[in-house]
C-alpha cells in the first residue's frame, strides 16, 4: 500500500525493467461487493465480491477474524459464473451457507465498488544466495467508490510463482527504496465499508494463537510474531482515527506483546536484529504512551468519579476540558506516528524478517541449536524461568515499594504474555487455576499502576494550567487524586492476599521444577 | 446448526403458519434445512408433502412420539410444537433449541395466558440462564385497529422483543395448502409479506451472530 504518487514514482523508476522476463499485461478488474440492507455479512465479518475481467465473472466470498496459518477451516471460496448477480448457490459447498447465514433472494446488493487497473510484470530475480526466483509484481492503480464518496487505490503486489521465496523480500525491499511503501493494512472490502458507513473498522484484540506441539522454537517464532504484526495492523487504522480508545490501547498491547515475544525468544535470536526490533517497538510504544494516559484519565476515571460523586461532578469540567485537549494533541501525535514512514518500515521491514527466517543469518553455536530445537522443552523452561523471576521479585511482598511494585508488575505481565503463547501446548487441570489466578494478581497490580500514572497526569495537568480555569483544574486534580488515593487503600487489602493465591498455585508445564 | 423452536401453549396462534413459512426462508437461502413435528395433527407434515419438487427441498423430521435425530447435515432446523404441550415436553424440545418463537395472535390475544407461558418458559434452565433467545411473534396483524395498537402495549409489558409483525392475509391460507413459503412466490402480494418476514429472519440469525 502507498500514496498513489509513490506508485508512480515506483512504476516509472524502472527498478524492475532488467528484470523483465516478458511483456508486462494490464487487466481492468472491477469489483462490486454485496451487502445485505442491514448490512448482515459486513456483521458476520464477511465479503462477497464480483469480480468482472474481461469477460469472465467470478464470485467470492472471504471471511476475515480467526485468520493465520493455523486456522484449519476455509475462509475464501471462489467459483466462476455467467451472470452478473451475486447467486449464492454457484458455490458448491453448503460451509458457505454456514458462514453468511440465512440470506434471502434480492437481499443482497451492490454496496461499494472498486475500480482498478491492473499492470502485472512479469519478473525474474536471483536472491541473495544465488537462488532464482519468478515473481509477478502487479501496480494496482484505482478507486473504491461507495455511493458519492471515493477514495483512491495505490497498491503493489508481489506474488511467488516459483523459486525462492527470498525474492519476495528482496523485490519489496528494492521498491520500497524508491518511495515509500507500507503493509497495507485494511483490505479492500474493509476500506468500501468504511466509506460507505463512515466507520472505522473496530479494533481488534489479539486473538488466540496455537502452536503445533511438534513445532520448533523457530516455527513457534515465526507464528508468534506474524499474529503480533497482524494484530499491530488491525489497530493502525482505529488507533490512527482515535474514534474508540480501543485502538491505541490494542495497538500498544500487540507492541507489548512483540517486545515480550523478542525478550522470551532472546535464546533463539541473533541480538544485533533483536535489538532493533525491540528499539523500533519501543519508539512506537513511547509515541502512543501519552495518549492512553489520557484515555484512562477521560474515558474511565473522570466518569467513574462523576458518577461516585453527583454532586461535585461538574466541579470536574474543567479538568475534563483541558484533559480533552491534551488528548486531542496526543491523538495528533499517535496519528503522526503511524502515519511515519518509519512506523510503515518497522512493520514492511519486520513482516519481511519474519517471512523469510532473518534470524537464521547471524545464527551461529547455542543461537542456532535453540532455533532448531523442539518448541514443548523450550516453552516449559521460558515458563519456569518467567514464573521465578515474577516470585523473585515478590519476595517480601508487604515490603515492596512503590518502583519494586512497578518491576513485580512487568515480571506478571510478561509471564502472562509468555502464558498466552505457550499455554495451549500443556494440558492438564492445573492450567485454569494458574491462568486465573495470575490474571487475578495482574488486574489489580494493572489498577494499581493506572492509579499511579493517573496521579502524575492529574498532577501533571495541574502544573501546566494556567490563567482563570486553573482554580477549577486544581480542585478537579486534588479530587481525582484523593479518590484515587481512596481506591489504592482498598485494592492494597486485596492484592496481598491475591499474591498469596498466586503463590500457592502450582505450576502446570513441569511438576516440581518450578517450585524455587 | 441453528434450531428455532416454534411455541405456545395456546392453539390457533399460527404456530404451523409461522414453522413452515421460517423453514421455507431457510430453504430459499439455500440453507439444509429440516422441519420437526411435534404435533399429533400433522399440519406441518401435510404441508411438507404438498410442497412442489421443483422447489429448495425441506427435510421433515416425524418427532411425535420423540424427539428423533438430527441429520449432521441440516443447517437450520424449525420445530413446530404443539399446543397443550406440558411443561416437561417443552423443556425437553428447548434443550434442542438455539431460539424460541413465540406467536401470538391479535384478535384473540389473551395476556394473561401468554404472560403465564412465558413466566413458566423463564423458570425452564435455559431460558432463565439466558442461553436461549425467546421472541414473541404477533401474528395475524391488523394494521391500525384498535386491537393491533391493544396487542402492541400488551406485547410491550410482557418484556420479550418482538421479532416481527405479521399481517393478517389471505396468502398463508392458500400457502398451507400448496407447500409454499413467502418467498417462495413472486408478485406483488407476496411482496409486503416478505418484508415482514425478514424482519424475523433477521431477529433470528442475529440472535445467534
Amino acid at each position: 500500500m502507498c500514496t498513489p504518487a509513490a506508485l508512480e514514482r515506483i512504476a516509472a523508476s524502472g527498478v524492475l525493467d532488467s528484470h523483465l522476463v516478458g511483456e508486462p499485461s494490464v487487466a481492468h478488474l472491477v469489483n462490486i461487493y454485496f451487502d445485505t440492507d442491514d448490512l448482515r455479512l459486513a456483521r458476520r465479518r464477511v465479503s462477497l465480491r464480483l469480480r468482472r475481467s474481461g469477460n469472465r465473472r467470478y464470485l467470492t466470498l472471504k471471511c476475515e477474524g480467526g485468520g493465520g496459518p493455523s486456522l484449519d477451516r476455509r475462509s475464501e471460496w471462489e467459483v466462476e459464473i455467467t451472470a452478473d448477480s451475486p447467486d449464492l448457490a454457484a458455490f458448491r459447498d453448503p460451509a458457505v451457507h454456514d458462514v453468511v447465514g440465512a440470506v434471502l433472494p434480492g437481499e443482497l446488493q451492490p454496496r461499494y465498488v472498486s475500480e482498478i487497473e491492473r499492470r502485472t510484470l512479469p519478473v525474474a530475480w536471483i536472491d541473495a544466495q544465488g537462488r532464482p526466483g519468478r515473481v509477478e509484481v502487479a501496480f494496482d492503480r484505482g478507486r473504491i467508490a461507495a455511493g458519492r464518496s471515493e477514495e483512491p487505490v495505490a497498491e503493489v503486489e508481489i506474488e511467488l510463482v516459483g523459486g525462492s521465496a527470498q525474492v519476495l523480500y528482496e523485490i519489496a525491499e528494492r521498491l520500497r527504496a524508491v518511495a515509500p511503501l507500507r503493509l497495507g493494512a485494511m483490505p479492500k472490502a474493509a476500506r468500501g465499508h468504511m466509506l460507505l458507513t463512515g466507520e472505522p473498522p473496530r479494533p481488534r484484540k489479539a486473538g488466540r494463537i496455537v502452536l503445533e506441539r511438534a513445532a520448533t522454537v523457530a516455527d513457534a517464532m515465526q507464528t508468534v510474531f506474524r499474529r503480533c504484526i497482524a494484530h499491530a495492523l488491525a489497530n493502525e487504522v482505529p488507533a490512527r482515527i482515535g474514534a474508540d480508545i480501543e485502538g491505541v490501547h490494542q495497538l500498544r498491547v500487540a507492541l507489548r506483546r512483540l517486545r515480550s515475544a523478542l525478550s522470551l525468544f532472546a535464546p533463539a535470536l541473533p541480538e544485533a536484529g533483536r535489538q532493533r526490533w525491540v528499539d523500533e517497538a519501543r519508539w512506537l510504544l513511547g509515541c502512543l504512551g501519552p495518549c492512553r494516559d489520557l484515555d484512562v484519565l477521560g474515558e474511565e476515571l473522570l466518569p467513574s468519579l462523576a458518577a461516585a460523586a453527583p454532586l461535585l461532578a461538574p466541579r470536574l469540567e474543567a479538568l475534563r476540558a483541558l484533559a480533552d485537549a491534551e488528548r486531542r494533541r496526543a491523538q495528533g501525535e499517535v496519528s503522526a506516528a503511524i502515519d511515519s514512514q518509519r512506523c510503515g518500515d518497522l512493520f514492511l521491514q519486520l513482516a519481511c524478517w519474519t517471512e523469510q527466517g532473518g534470524w537464521r543469518s547471524a545464527a551461529t553455536g547455542t543461537v542456532l541449536a535453540t532455533q532448531q530445537a523442539p518448541l514443548l522443552d523450550f516453552a516449559a523452561g521460558v515458563l519456569d524461568r518467567q514464573h521465578r523471576r515474577v516470585r523473585k521479585r515478590g519476595r517480601r511482598f508487604a515490603e515492596l515499594d512503590a518502583a519494586g511494585r512497578h518491576r513485580l508488575r512487568l515480571a506478571v505481565k510478561k509471564l502472562r504474555y509468555a502464558l498466552e503463547f505457550f499455554a495451549d501446548l500443556f494440558a492438564g487441570k492445573r492450567v485454569d487455576p494458574y491462568l486465573d489466578r495470575l490474571a487475578d494478581l495482574q488486574e489489580v497490580l494493572g489498577e494499581q499502576n493506572d492509579i499511579a500514572v493517573s496521579r502524575l497526569v492529574a498532577e501533571r495537568l495541574a502544573t501546566d494550567a494556567t490563567g482563570p480555569a486553573l482554580p477549577e483544574v486544581a480542585f478537579g486534580a486534588g479530587m481525582l487524586v484523593g479518590w484515587q488515593s481512596h481506591r489504592a487503600v482498598v485494592l492494597e487489602a486485596r492484592v496481598g492476599r491475591l499474591w498469596e493465591e498466586f503463590r500457592a498455585a502450582r505450576p502446570f508445564w513441569s511438576p516440581g521444577e518450578a517450585a524455587a | 446448526m441453528i434450531a428455532v423452536l416454534v411455541t405456545n401453549t395456546k392453539g390457533g396462534c399460527g404456530k404451523t403458519t409461522i414453522a413452515t413459512n421460517l423453514a421455507a426462508a431457510f430453504a430459499a437461502s439455500r440453507l439444509t434445512t429440516a422441519l420437526a413435528n411435534v404435533d399429533r395433527q400433522r399440519s406441518a407434515m401435510q404441508w411438507l408433502a404438498a410442497r412442489p419438487s421443483r422447489l429448495p427441498a425441506i427435510r421433515g423430521l416425524d418427532w411425535r412420539k420423540d424427539i428423533g435425530e438430527v441429520p449432521d447435515d441440516v443447517q437450520r432446523l424449525v420445530i413446530d410444537a404443539p399446543a397443550g404441550l406440558r411443561l416437561r415436553q417443552v423443556d425437553q424440545l428447548l434443550t434442542e433449541a438455539d431460539v424460541v418463537l413465540v406467536p401470538v395472535q391479535a384478535s384473540a390475544f389473551d395476556v394473561d395466558s401468554t404472560r403465564r407461558f412465558l413466566d413458566r418458559l423463564g423458570e425452564l434452565k435455559p431460558v432463565r440462564k439466558q442461553r436461549k433467545g425467546v421472541f414473541l411473534v404477533a401474528n395475524r396483524v391488523r394494521p391500525r385497529t384498535r386491537a393491533s395498537r391493544r396487542l402492541d402495549q400488551a406485547l410491550a409489558e410482557l418484556g420479550h422483543p418482538v421479532a416481527a409483525r405479521l399481517a393478517d392475509r389471505a396468502l398463508y391460507a392458500e400457502l398451507a395448502a400448496t407447500g409454499l413459503g413467502v418467498f417462495d412466490v413472486g408478485g406483488s402480494v407476496a411482496v409486503e409479506a416478505r418484508r415482514e418476514w425478514l424482519d424475523l429472519v433477521h431477529a433470528v440469525e442475529d440472535s445467534l451472530a
